[in-house]
C-alpha cells in the first residue's frame, strides 16, 4: 500500500511555492494590464485549459469505452486534470460576462448578416453557459463513478476528507460489488462525455472562437478545435506520467517503456489526424477562394499560403501573425511527427516529455493564433506582452495547483496498485 | 537435428523461456501466438523487421510518383481551373499523400511475403491448430546432447507440455 494520506497539504512546499507566485504574477497582470488585452488573454488561457481538461475526461472516457488494458494509472492521471472543468465553468460565466466587451467586440453590438438571430449575448451566454454547466455535471458524476471504489478504505487514513469520502461512499455494498457498479456506470457515462464533447463543445467552438470573425464559417472548425484539445490532453498525461516515474517511487513500475510507446503513438498518430484537420479544412478554402472564407487564413498565415500555389516568398511572412501561426504549427505537428516516428523515442522519457511540452506550448500558442488575429488583426505581437504572459502564467499555476490538491485529496496519483 | 515443442498458456512465460535460452546460446527458435504480443516480440527479435525498408521504399516512390504524375499531366495538357495555376501544390498533395499510403501498403504486404517467406509450402512440424486459439508454441532446434537440458528448461518456464517433434 502507497503513502497515500489523501491530504491536500501534502503538496512539496517549492512545488506550492512555484504555483502560488504564478498565480500572484497572474494577478499582478489581471490588475495592471488594459481591460482589452486583459480580457482576451484570459479568453485565450480559458479556451486553452478548459479545452484541454474536459478532453483529459474523453481521453478517459475512450480507455473505458474500448476496454483498454494497456493503460494501467494512464486513466486515473487523465482524470486529475478534469478537476479544472468546473472552475472553467465560473471562469467561463466570468470572463463572457464581464469581457464580453473585448472579445465578442466583432458582434456583439450587432452581428452581421445572416447571424443577426444566432449571435446575440444573451443566446451565447445562456446557450454555452448551459452546455459548460452540463459538462461540468457530467463531469462530477463520472469522476465520483471512477473514485467510489477507492473512496471507502481510504476514508479511514484521510481524517481531512472523511466526511467527502463518507458521503461519495454511502450504501456501500462490498468491494467488489462496487468495482463492478463503478465500471458498470462508466461505461454508461464514457459514451455520453465523449459525444458530450464532440457534439456540444463544438457550440463553444463556433461561438467562441469562430465568431470572434462573425462573417467567417467552416464545419469542420468544431472538429479541428475540439481534436487539438484533445491531443493537448494526450501530450499533458504522457508528461505528467513522465515526471511521476522520474521522482515518485513506485511509478517506474507503472510507467514502464510499453506505456510510453503507446502514450507516443497516441501522441504522433493524433498529431497527424489533427494536421489532417488542418489541411481538409485549409484545401477547400484555399480552392473555392472565397472572400468570405479566405480572410480566416489571411488574418493568420498572410498572403504566403494563399498565393496560387506557395511560391515562396521570405517577405510574406513579415506580415501579422504568420509567425505565431507557423510557429504553433512546428510545436502541434512537426516536433510530434518528426520526432516520434521511430520507437525508440517514443520508449525514452526525456524525448516522450519533451515532445509533450512543445505540444502543449504549440497548442498554447495555437489558442492564440485562433483569437488574437480576429480581435487585433493589425498588430501581429498582440498577443505577446507582460499582460498577456502574466495572465497565462496564472492560469498555469491555478491549472497545476488544482490538478495537485485534486491528486493529493483523490488517490489518483499514490495508488497506482488500483490499476 | 532434433526440434523440441513447449506449449505455453502465458505470454510472458513464452518470453521467459526464450531469453533463458538465448542466454544459454540456443537461437535457432521458432515462437507460434495466437495474437501478437508485444513482450514475445522484444524477447524474439532482436533487430527491427525488414519489412520496413519495403514500406519505405514504397511511400517514397508514392509521393514522388504523386506529385510528378498530377504535375506532368497537368503542365503536359493543360486545362484552367478556377484561375489556378497548372502547378498547384495543395490539391497535388492529396494525391502523393494517398499515392505513399496505397503504394507503401502495397510494398508492406510485398515485403511481408518476401520476408516471411510466405506462403509456406507446408506447415511447419511444430506448428499446431490450437496457437491459432488460446495456446502459445515454442519450437527450439537443438543437437542430440542438448535435448534434456532444453526440455528441463521448457518445463522450468511453466510449459505445459514438452514434446519432440523432430528427431
Amino acid at each position: 500500500m502507497s503513502a497515500y494520506a489523501a491530504n491536500p497539504r501534502d503538496i512539496p512546499a517549492p512545488l506550492l511555492g512555484a504555483c502560488i507566485g504564478l498565480i500572484a504574477v497572474g494577478l499582478v497582470a489581471f490588475a495592471l494590464g488594459d481591460a482589452a488585452t486583459v480580457w482576451r488573454a484570459f479568453h485565450v488561457n480559458f479556451l486553452y485549459f478548459g479545452t484541454f481538461a474536459q478532453a483529459a475526461l474523453v481521453l478517459s472516457g475512450a480507455l473505458v469505452i474500448v476496454g483498454a488494458r494497456w493503460a494501467g494509472p494512464v486513466r486515473f492521471v487523465a482524470e486529475g486534470f478534469a478537476a479544472w472543468v468546473p472552475i472553467s465553468f465560473v471562469l467561463f460565466l466570468v470572463g463572457n460576462y464581464f469581457g464580453g466587451e473585448y472579445v465578442h467586440q466583432n458582434w456583439i453590438h450587432g452581428a452581421p448578416y445572416p447571424k443577426e438571430e444566432w449571435l446575440t449575448f444573451g443566446r451565447v451566454y445562456s446557450v454555452d453557459g448551459a452546455v459548460m454547466l452540463w459538462m461540468t455535471l457530467l463531469t462530477l458524476a463520472y469522476l465520483k463513478a471512477s473514485f467510489r471504489p477507492s473512496l471507502k478504505s481510504a476514508a479511514d487514513g484521510s481524517p481531512r476528507a472523511k466526511g467527502l469520502f463518507e458521503r461519495w461512499t454511502a450504501n456501500w455494498r462490498g468491494d467488489e460489488a462496487e468495482e463492478e457498479a463503478s465500471l458498470a456506470r462508466l461505461r454508461t457515462l464514457a459514451p455520453i462525455v465523449c459525444l458530450s464533447y464532440a457534439f456540444l463543445y463544438t457550440v463553444i467552438a463556433f461561438d467562441q472562437v469562430m465568431s470572434l470573425t462573425p462573417t467567417w464559417f467552416s464545419n469542420i472548425f468544431g472538429w479541428y478545435y475540439l481534436w487539438g484539445g484533445f491531443l493537448s490532453a494526450v501530450a499533458a498525461t504522457a508528461l505528467v506520467c513522465v515526471l511521476l516515474r522520474a521522482t515518485t517511487p513506485g511509478w517506474a513500475e507503472q510507467v514502464t517503456r510499453p506505456r510510453m510507446h503507446d502514450l507516443g503513438k497516441m501522441i504522433f498518430a493524433f498529431s497527424i489526424f489533427w494536421m489532417y484537420l488542418f489541411f481538409s479544412q485549409y484545401i477547400v478554402i484555399w480552392y473555392g477562394n472565397l472572400p468570405e472564407e479566405t480572410q480566416f487564413f489571411e488574418a493568420r498565415l498572410g498572403s504566403q499560403f494563399l498565393q496560387d500555389s506557395w511560391f515562396w516568398v521570405w517577405a510574406n511572412l513579415d506580415e501579422p501573425y504568420v509567425k505565431l501561426s507557423l510557429s504553433a504549427w512546428v510545436g502541434c505537428w512537426i516536433v510530434p511527427f518528426w520526432v516520434l516516428l521511430g520507437q525508440e523515442p517514443k520508449k525514452t522519457p526525456v524525448i516522450l516529455g519533451g515532445v509533450a511540452c512543445f505540444v502543449l506550448a504549440g497548442f498554447w500558442l495555437e489558442r492564440n493564433a485562433l483569437v488574437w488575429p480576429s480581435l487585433v488583426p493589425e498588430d501581429g505581437m498582440a498577443w505577446l506582452g507582460f499582460t498577456q504572459i502574466g495572465i497565462a502564467l496564472g492560469f498555469l499555476g491555478a491549472f497545476t495547483l488544482v490538478y495537485l490538491v485534486f491528486s493529493r485529496i483523490f488517490p489518483t496519483l499514490p495508488l497506482p496498485e488500483r490499476s | 537435428m532434433p526440434a523440441l515443442l513447449g506449449v505455453f498458456e502465458q505470454p510472458g512465460h513464452v518470453a521467459e523461456a526464450v531469453r533463458k535460452l538465448k542466454g544459454r546460446g540456443y537461437t535457432d527458435l521458432e515462437t507460434y501466438s495466437p495474437a501478437p504480443f508485444a513482450e514475445i516480440d522484444d524477447a524474439v527479435i532482436e533487430k527491427p523487421s525488414g519489412v520496413r525498408l519495403y514500406t519505405l521504399i514504397g511511400g517514397l516512390t508514392g509521393v514522388v510518383t504523386g506529385f510528378a504524375l498530377t504535375l506532368w499531366m497537368a503542365n503536359d495538357w493543360q486545362i484552367m481551373l478556377g484561375g489556378k495555376p497548372f502547378s498547384s501544390i495543395p490539391p497535388y498533395t492529396i494525391i502523393a499523400f494517398e499515392l505513399t499510403i496505397l503504394f507503401g501498403g502495397l510494398m508492406t504486404f510485398i515485403g511481408l511475403l518476401v520476408v516471411g517467406k510466405l506462403p509456406h509450402g507446408k506447415l511447419d512440424p511444430g506448428y499446431s491448430a490450437r496457437f491459432s486459439g488460446e495456446e502459445f508454441g515454442l519450437v527450439v532446434r537443438c543437437q542430440e546432447r542438448d535435448v534434456a537440458e532444453i526440455d528441463g528448461l521448457l518445463r522450468d518456464q511453466h510449459a505445459a507440455e514438452v514434446s519432440l517433434v523432430e528427431s
